[in-house]
């Protein structure tokens, strides 16, 4: 009899191991949406001058950085008015030319905002950076990051230089920066 | 040798089931028994006919207030599942078994004799299989589709093991079962985060009841912080680009608080277990969705360290 108790315990076996690990999401692709989306809203609260609002809505954006393709992905079936967007990889300031509507530094290539802005001068182009400072030294927009959030600076000055208009709405929700 | 020893056990219940003071109907059983055990007859043949026979005797009265004819009928309902049904886990011969068996229990706990203590510890054992057979059933269910059938197959482990052993600590597959049951309905959110969200509050809630029965559980804590930080990502990827540009804050709001959530528990998971990749990419991920490039180079690091000394 015991011996049978034996056999029966020996069959209560249990499976193990049925934990498994979780897939885990990309993170550089949330923020670069946000950035995208806050770009992709600029073109609504942006006024550029008439004879940019023919042809691609040109983003250029300067040097090497995985965010040209995520404008590309993003921004592929968007429309500005009836514009198309166009995602310019700049590799220099140099090869920087047409009309660009806006053009991204990326903050590694922070660095050529001075020269950038000798470039652009004359021209309507929305500048738009991403390190701390920068539009105090020229940039129209500057990302900054604010308790863990991604949000932005604008500066009136800089952008009516470029003679863009700024809606209210914009302004309103932008760090202003003189 | 376990064939050999079975004849015997069944043979021995014959023997004494017959010397029990027993009324006309135990011949029935006993019958039952003999059947069962009747090696000339195949052994589908010599099944059916033991719950043919068991089933007609367990409608004689004597035989219904009997613990020694349930048990033999929750026995041989027992060796049916195991002969014809072992594949299907929403046997219906399984769970009348598991029945049958309690009330053999119920029964035989009333009856003080040496048999009686006998049949009723043999019982036990025949829940205890079955419970085994239900929660290796559940495990196997355990999935998107079929976890409404894991956790009945769970709860009726649970049932057989505590009838069969009152004393059983449930704790480590409360927090198996549990944990793997909360990472299914985190998939069941993620699969649609807009249309299934009651299944992120469910797998929240089942992990945080997992983590006080082990706190050290490292699948139930890093897979909360998982659930917490694919949100986050989830709910920003899902933006649509239209939103107006006033809603995006409130998308940041919402994408950091569970990254903030996260945080705590990838890093409990981290000191749990250091070495674990998944867990450096995660923080280094959580940390960068919460814009502290600091702390994210610094697991990104650590990473390319771990894969260096591989």
């Amino acid at each position: 009899m015991r011996k049978v108790i034996v056999i029966l315990i020996a069959l209560f076996c249990l499976s193990a191991d049925w934990v498994r690990m979780p897939v885990l999401q990309e993170p550089n692709s949330s923020n670069a949406k946000i950035k995208a989306t806050f770009l992709y809203n600029f073109t609504k609260y942006i006024d550029w001058p008439e004879k940019y609002k023919e042809g691609n809505f040109v983003i250029g954006v300067l040097g090497t950085t995985p965010f040209y393709n995520d404008l590309n992905t993003l921004l592929s079936t968007k429309t500005v008015g009836n514009q198309k967007f166009e995602i310019k990889s700049f590799s220099n300031v140099e090869s920087i030319s047409g009309n660009c509507h806006i053009l991204f530094i990326p903050a590694e290539n922070s660095s050529m905002l001075s020269e950038v802005l000798k470039k652009l001068k004359g021209k309507s182009t929305l500048i738009v950076t991403e390190k701390n400072g920068l539009a105090r030294q020229g940039s129209a927009i500057n990302f900054i990051i604010e308790n863990n959030k991604q949000r932005f600076e604008l500066n009136k000055n800089n952008i009516a230089k470029y003679n863009l208009k700024v809606s209210l709405t914009l302004e309103s929700l932008a760090i202003k920066v003189d | 040798m376990k064939k050999k020893i079975y004849i015997l056990l069944l043979f021995l219940f014959l023997l004494i089931g017959a010397s029990q003071n027993g009324f006309a109907q135990r011949d029935s059983v006993n019958k039952a028994v003999a059947t069962l055990q009747n090696q000339l007859l195949p052994l589908d043949i010599r099944t059916k006919k033991a719950l043919e026979i068991i089933d007609n005797a367990i409608t004689h009265p004597d035989c219904a207030k009997d613990g020694y004819s349930w048990y033999v009928r929750g026995f041989i309902y027992k060796d049916w599942y195991k002969t014809f049904e072992s594949q299907n886990k929403k046997s219906k011969t399984r769970l009348d078994a598991v029945d049958y068996l309690k009330k053999a229990n119920d029964l035989l706990t009333k009856d003080t004799s040496s048999a009686a203590k006998e049949y009723r510890s043999a019982t036990k054992q025949t829940l205890k299989y079955l419970g085994s057979t239900f929660y290796n059933d559940a495990g196997m269910l355990l999935d998107t589709v079929n976890y409404n059938l894991a956790i009945l197959n769970y709860e009726k482990f649970k049932e057989c093991i505590l009838v069969a052993e009152p004393n059983y600590n449930l704790r480590p597959r409360e927090v198996e079962f549990k944990t793997v049951l909360a990472d299914q309905y985190g998939k069941l959110f993620r699969n649609n985060i807009k249309t299934n969200k009651k299944f992120f509050g469910e797998a929240e809630k089942i992990y945080k009841a997992v983590l006080p029965l082990d706190t050290n559980n490292f699948a139930a804590t890093f897979n909360l912080a998982m659930l917490y930080y694919n949100y986050g990502v989830d709910i920003i990827n899902s933006m649509d680009l239209d939103l107006p540009i006033m809603d995006v804050d409130k998308i940041q709001d919402e994408a950091k608080d569970n990254f903030k959530k996260a945080l705590p528990y990838a890093l409990k998971a981290y000191r749990l277990n250091p070495k674990k990749r998944e867990v450096l990419i995660a923080l280094q991920g959580i940390y960068f969705s919460l814009y502290e490039f600091g702390p994210s180079e610094e697991f990104k690091l650590k990473l390319e360290k771990l894969e260096k000394e591989k």
